[in-house]
């Protein structure tokens, strides 16, 4: 009989912390749907105002031991200051299972966000943790581009576009052919064309895929494509890695253009080319992607040109996509790539695009020194 | 008196002279290195070719100094240092920013060796002491890391207008400055290695700690050496591959932990110590590197010639650990 009566409390108790467990969970759902932090998510309809309250932005974002990253997360905090917004950054060091962590521990919290700005380490891998943001607040992601998957969970977009930054190459490359051609200069490759080799970034990476793909959709049957070769690290060292094996190899040939995923990479391209006698600019036309690094060789003429990928632009970009987002409510269908301006444009109460892409003006020896988008130089539009 | 000469002797495991096993084991590595050239060069378009020859040996340059100088750790039973890539990016770092203060990339050469040196020095007292140097140097591998991560905010340093790059473009009969100091590093490290008392202690100290200690041999004072050598070898592998590229930042040469230890251990240096050589080392850089190249020639995929290579040297250091182990029964 003791035995039975115990069990009997134990089921019951066993009972009754079940309900408890199940109203409290209840009542966590009810309280997040109503959270004040998310109010344009939840309800449909914005706040009809872009500042911003106070409210918090928290952001999910890789290490700024990396420059690009350091000027861009400054950026953010200086749009969200102007817009009157609350910024709390969290950094990974380029890890996704960190950045999983990281989600799931914030989230743990209880803590509210007016919207949450992600950069994921690995956008393939993302998914989950954005879908569990999805649910406590908007996502805006920047940077790595929105996968299949992970579009359902995704407010908006806003940033870097490595298919603009191929295609914004691919142009600058013919453009260059046809002034070579205009100074009667040959070409090496079959029926006149010019022998091309691409240093592209690692493989396997999702913005190396783009732009390799963008660059040959820019160039339809242009050039003779010698070789596509990944660097092992996305820097001058891995640069130079790939390209002093892979250029010996088409020496005999000869090479006209070698096309580098980025002015950081072809800081490595040039060092290679040199040693193997051939001299970048005259010789050989160095076409990059993005305007990342030392810019040295860009300025003495070594690489022919890069492609503008400002940091202060997409850090700001992002923050002002989400308070739009929060104004409004809403989202616009369909992809925009925002002007090139002197002036920073004014940031209306309207919804913002599904995609919002920065611009990718080509950069030169010649008119680094006289760039002005909104009202920065060069150097200021790539936080230096 | 038993010198300690003679105890090294006794303690580092050598077969007996004539044996066929101690050929095959002494000369598996160069056998081997001279065959992948031979069969390259016979099926591989372009393999032989001065340029590419030539590109070989640029490559292996930097892995190789700091390969050869962290031998002489290894052998000494200290494992590997863990905190290569983050302490070559330091001494490439110091070595551009003394070269823009003071004009000359000597001295900032000088200061990158020096800087190294003392870390290795500081490394290798807390080793010596007997802490683990897995963990010792990975930790001062991180700590370095974030030093340099956090000094610099991941901007790009330069040399500025100082003209650092006739360090690695100077040239004598068109092979740049750093293939002859990865020869002439070899050839010093081999020297001292084989042929010198604290070579000897680095030895006996890795065949046997207990023996060495009662032999009157210090461990620290031994280690220490070990990571001297170590030092000078970062400090000029970080200088060079600076002056190579003109830059540095702090995420920089994040695989060349890994192609430095690839390279010791296909070299055949023994992990637990008291076996191994720093030309052999070299020759494992050398070789590391002529394999990736004969596959990117063939026009492998970059996956391929990764999973290749680590392949090759899984298979390597298994048949040199069993070659080893029956030479010394």
């Amino acid at each position: 009989m003791h035995f039975s009566y115990a069990r009997a409390w134990r089921k019951i108790a066993v009972a009754v912390l079940a309900t408890g467990l199940l109203t409290s969970t209840a009542a966590c759902s009810t309280s997040s749907s109503a959270a004040p932090g998310a109010p344009a998510a939840s309800q449909g309809k914005g706040t009809g105002t872009t500042d911003g309250g106070g409210a918090l932005l928290k952001v999910f974002m890789p290490s700024t031991s990396n420059v690009y990253l350091a000027a861009a997360s400054q950026s953010i905090k200086d749009e969200a200051k102007a817009l009157n917004y609350t910024v709390n950054i969290v950094e990974n060091n380029w890890d996704q299972t960190e950045q999983d962590q990281q989600v799931q521990e914030w989230l743990a919290t209880g803590e509210r966000a007016a919207a949450v700005l992600m950069w994921p380490a690995g956008a393939a891998a993302a998914t989950n943790s954005i879908r569990l943001l999805s649910a406590q607040a908007p996502v805006i992601q920047f940077n790595n581009l929105v996968t299949p998957e992970a579009s359902k969970y995704v407010t908006a977009y806003a940033g870097v576009s490595d298919t603009g930054i191929g295609k914004e190459a691919g142009a600058n490359a013919l453009a260059a052919v046809e002034k070579l051609k205009a100074e009667g200069v040959k070409f090496h490759g079959p029926g006149g064309k010019p022998n091309v080799v691409e240093i592209r970034f690692t493989a396997g990476y999702a913005a190396g895929d783009d732009r390799e793909k963008a660059f040959a959709e820019a160039t339809p049957g242009a050039f003779n494509m010698l070789a596509v070769e990944p660097t092992p690290t996305v820097d001058a060292q891995g640069g130079f890695k790939a390209a002093s094996q892979v250029i010996p190899r088409f020496l005999g040939q000869g090479i006209d253009i070698v096309y580098a995923h980025s002015n950081d990479v072809a800081n490595g391209v040039v060092q290679a080319l040199e040693q193997n006698g051939l001299k970048p600019g005259k010789d050989v036309i160095l076409i990059t992607g993005t305007s990342s690094g030392d810019m040295t060789n860009l300025r003495s003429g070594k690489i022919w040109s890069a492609t503008l990928q400002s940091p202060v632009i997409e850090g700001a970009l992002v923050v002002r996509t989400a308070a739009q987002y929060i104004a409004t409510g809403q989202v616009q269908s369909g992809d925009v790539t925002i002007e090139s301006s002197a002036t920073k444009p004014e940031l209306k109460v309207e919804a913002p695009h599904t995609a919002t892409y920065m611009m990718n003006p080509q950069v030169t020896a010649e008119n680094n020194a006289s760039f002005d988008i909104w009202g920065l130089s060069f150097d200021k539009l790539m936080g230096k | 008196m038993t010198s300690t000469t003679s105890i090294a002797a006794n303690f580092t495991a050598r077969p007996p002279r004539g044996s066929v096993v101690r050929f095959v084991n002494s000369y598996t590595l160069p056998l081997l290195l001279a065959a992948v050239f031979i069969a390259s060069a016979i099926s591989t378009p372009d393999f032989a070719t001065f340029a590419n020859i030539r590109a070989i040996l640029i490559n292996t340059s930097i892995v190789g100094i700091i390969a050869v100088s962290m031998t002489a750790i290894t052998i000494s039973g200290n494992f590997f240092s863990l905190g290569i890539a983050s302490s070559t990016v330091l001494a490439g770092i110091v070595f551009l920013a003394v070269s823009g203060l003071t004009g000359s990339a000597l001295a900032g050469l000088g200061a990158a060796i020096v800087l190294s040196v003392t870390l290795g020095i500081m490394q290798g007292l807390i080793v010596g002491a007997g802490l683990n140097p897995v963990i010792t140097t990975l930790a001062v591998g991180s700590v370095i890391y974030g030093l340099v991560a956090i000094a610099t905010k991941g901007a790009v340093v330069t040399a500025g207008s100082v003209d650092v790059a006739w360090l690695a473009t100077w040239n004598f009969l068109e092979i740049p400055l750093p293939v002859y100091i990865f020869v002439l590093f070899t050839a010093v490290a081999w020297f001292l290695t084989e042929h010198t008392l604290i070579g000897r202690n680095i030895h006996l100290l890795g065949a046997n700690r207990a023996t060495a200690r009662n032999s009157g041999i210090s461990p620290q004072a031994t280690t220490i050496w070990a990571f001297i050598a170590f030092g000078i070898g970062l400090g000029v592998a970080g200088a060079l591959n600076a002056s190579q590229l003109h830059q540095m930042q702090a995420n920089d040469l994040a695989g060349l932990t890994m192609d430095v230890i690839a390279a010791v251990l296909v070299g055949g240096t023994a992990v637990s110590g008291g076996e191994g050589s720093p030309t052999r080392s070299a020759l494992g850089a050398l070789l590391i590197v002529a394999l990736g190249n004969t596959m990117l020639l063939h026009g492998l995929d970059n996956g391929w010639r990764v999973f290749l290579v680590g392949g090759i040297v899984v298979v390597l250091v298994v048949a040199l650990h069993v070659l080893r182990k029956v030479s010394t029964r």
